[in-house]
């Protein structure tokens, strides 16, 4: 399943000129357990997400804020060139299932969206814009972001709790992988982070719960 | 092309140009970690860094975290290479890794303070970078003794409890930046006594196990008091707790008699099992589902001679899940037991490995074990059965051979408690390197 994306996720790196390609759908595996009724349980507040400046696709300036406030976020950090399949693709893949799930919901997708922010400087708007392109464009919300500076980035990487690093050794031929731990952010209408999943608990059955969770918390949605 | 990204990049990065070479673990891993945990350690480990209680008129008296060189290519191989004391006694015990392996929490069960190490930027010289007391004012429990990590964030089991000091006691969270999030009881309606010890999660299931011990009145006090006192006795935990993970809620209490400690899931992929063992009753208890997809708890062997208490108090599983080793603390003993099949699980092989053995912990590969000799301050012997060490020994599969020792005592560093595994870092950049 994962692996379906590894080819987008290259062509995604190549440029817009190589996305000609529809991306595969990828299947979700469902869970070997029966997930909680959404509402039945709490998501306590974890953290607040950091305050930062983002360049979206068409390289304009926002607050972070703009995409972290007023709907339910999900939140991936990313850069384009990751093909470690517990990695971003793992991340996509997520994200994917639930955008589906969530288009299908006209009520929920309103008060939805989806956001993937980039960690690497090398994702040009370009580049955002082709990850749009051919992963937004429903009825739900996705945005695709870079930080405006590198202070900048890193103060959101710190205040998120994401720890990144370019990896020194390896083949040079090879695109520089960036050493990071998988990270989404399920972040609640008033800025809070209310879970955070990584490659040992990606289950978008769990994590579409836990979205109308949040919903059902601020009696937006019914259980 | 240059975009304004890469332009504004390019601008603030100036700083950062000389981007120094910074730390990271290298991909490798013992294996009782949360699965939740990034960084394994599958190769050679670096460092032991070793929990250690201080101990009156010994060193600087005061706790500490010891760090040994355990890389036999290394200069230093097994000598200590830092020590950092905290100051105070307040009867160290047990650490665990955050998440993203940079940070290494370590708690106290007497003060119940935790002290949180930097062992990512450097883990031949950890820092210690903050101190939590919080947790007997924001939750009531008292004791933190089990540290998992779980995604931005540590789920501690607290072992007792502010009002009355016995066995009661719940689980608190807080953010990897140190802030609290939330505190769950460890059950008290059908069946559960609320004590609690131990917690191991199994991320496919759903699942998380809990186990249970004592309160501060029964683990603070003289072991030989102890054991005289029937009603003192009476106040162990008897339970383990199947908790639906998602919600934070229990699911479901197991009998589990005479203390039950650690918890350990079979790391092999597709097994759904788990392992524990009671520490009074000297027995190993197997949690899975039974055909009806219900998990249930059975008892599956005995460790020594149950009627002379060998007090199992540590247990490690193989990577592989087909063994198991367990220290028992009154004999001194090293046993390994074949469990290949887990429903019947078959000690192989034993050895005396010191005077008094507490924690065993094994490399993911299976070919190094490492072992320390302090239960508890109060419990630990007297004389000279008080031995307090680091003992390192390879296994081939049949025989342990010493490889070092670290003599805690004639080090004047304490008594030796928890360990956990740190590699060097590989070489990595930080962001400037990708201008």
């Amino acid at each position: 399943m994962i692996l379906l994306l590894r080819p987008v996720m290259a062509l995604l790196a190549l440029g817009s000129a190589a996305l000609a390609h529809e991306v595969p759908k990828a299947p979700a595996a469902p869970p070997d357990f029966t997930p909680p009724a959404a509402g039945s349980y709490a998501l306590p507040p974890i953290q607040p997400t950091p305050a930062g400046t983002v360049l979206d696709s068409r390289g304009r300036r926002h607050d972070l804020k703009a995409f972290t406030t007023g709907k339910v976020t999900l939140l991936s950090l990313f850069y384009a060139q990751c093909a470690d399949p517990e990695g971003c693709p793992a991340a996509f893949n997520a994200m994917i299932d639930l955008r589906d799930r969530l288009a299908a919901r006209p009520d929920l997708a309103r008060r939805v969206r989806l956001v993937s922010l980039s960690f690497d400087p090398r994702d040009t708007p370009e580049l955002l814009a082709a990850f749009g392109h051919h992963l937004a464009g429903t009825n739900l919300p996705w945005s695709f972001l870079a930080a405006a500076s590198s202070e900048g980035l890193a103060a959101m990487l710190d205040g998120f709790g994401q720890d990144i690093a370019v990896e020194e050794e390896g083949d040079a031929t090879q695109p520089r992988v960036i050493s990071h731990m998988l990270k989404l952010f399920l972040i609640d209408r008033r800025g809070q982070v209310r879970e955070i999943y990584t490659t040992a608990f990606l289950q978008p059955e769990v994590m579409y719960n836990d979205i109308l969770t949040l919903l059902i918390e601020d009696g937006l949605a019914q259980r | 092309m240059s975009s304004p990204v890469l332009r504004s990049f390019r601008l603030s990065l100036v700083g950062l140009a000389a981007a120094a070479v910074i730390a990271a673990p290298a991909r490798a891993d013992e294996t009782c970690n949360s699965p939740y945990m990034t960084g394994l350690i599958k190769g050679q480990e670096d460092f032991v860094h070793v929990w250690t209680l201080g101990v009156k008129g010994l060193g600087d008296e005061s706790d500490k975290l010891v760090t040994i060189d355990a890389n036999p290519g290394s200069k230093t191989y097994g000598k200590v290479v830092h020590s950092l004391s905290v100051g105070g006694r307040g009867e160290v015990h047990h650490m665990g890794f955050t998440d993203d392996r940079k940070q290494l929490w370590a708690g106290r069960l007497d003060d119940s303070k935790i002290f949180v190490f930097d062992v990512g930027r450097d883990p031949s010289k950890p820092k210690l970078v903050r101190t939590i007391d919080s947790m007997p004012a924001k939750t009531g429990y008292v004791g933190p003794h089990t540290f998992y990590a779980m995604p931005g964030r540590m789920l501690v089991q607290g072992l007792s409890n502010t009002k009355d000091h016995g066995g009661r006691t719940g689980m608190a969270v807080y953010s990897n930046k140190g802030d609290f999030v939330a505190k769950y009881d460890m059950p008290t309606t059908n069946g559960g006594d609320g004590y609690g010890y131990d917690i191991a999660i199994n991320p496919a299931k759903n699942l998380m196990l809990t186990s249970s011990f004592t309160g501060w009145n029964n683990y603070m006090m003289d072991l030989g008091k102890l054991v005289a006192d029937p009603e003192a006795m009476k106040r162990f935990g008897n339970t383990m707790v199947a908790w639906d993970l998602k919600a934070m809620k229990p699911r479901k209490v197991f009998a589990v008699p005479g203390a039950p400690l650690e918890i350990r899931w079979s790391l092999k992929p597709g097994d759904n099992w788990a392992i524990t063992a009671s520490a009074l009753t000297s027995k190993l208890w197997l949690v899975k589902q039974d055909a009806n997809k219900a998990w249930q708890a059975k008892e599956v062997g005995t460790i020594g001679d149950p009627s002379k208490i060998p007090l199992p108090v540590d247990i490690s599983i193989t990577a592989d899940g087909k063994g198991l080793w367990v220290n028992t603390f009154m004999d001194g003993t090293t046993r390994y037991f074949d469990l290949s099949n887990p429903e019947a699980p078959k000690q192989t092989y034993s050895k005396v490995t010191g005077k008094q053995v507490n924690m065993v912990s094994q490399s993911w590969d299976g070919k190094r074990v490492y072992i320390t000799s302090s239960l508890l301050a109060n419990w630990d012997k007297k004389g000279a059965d008080d031995e307090q060490f680091l003992r390192a020994f390879a296994w081939d599969g049949k025989e342990l051979k010493p490889l070092f020792e670290v003599d805690f005592t004639k080090e004047k560093l304490g008594r030796a408690h928890h360990m956990k595994f740190t590699a060097k870092p590989k070489r990595q950049s930080a962001l400037a390197a990708l201008e």
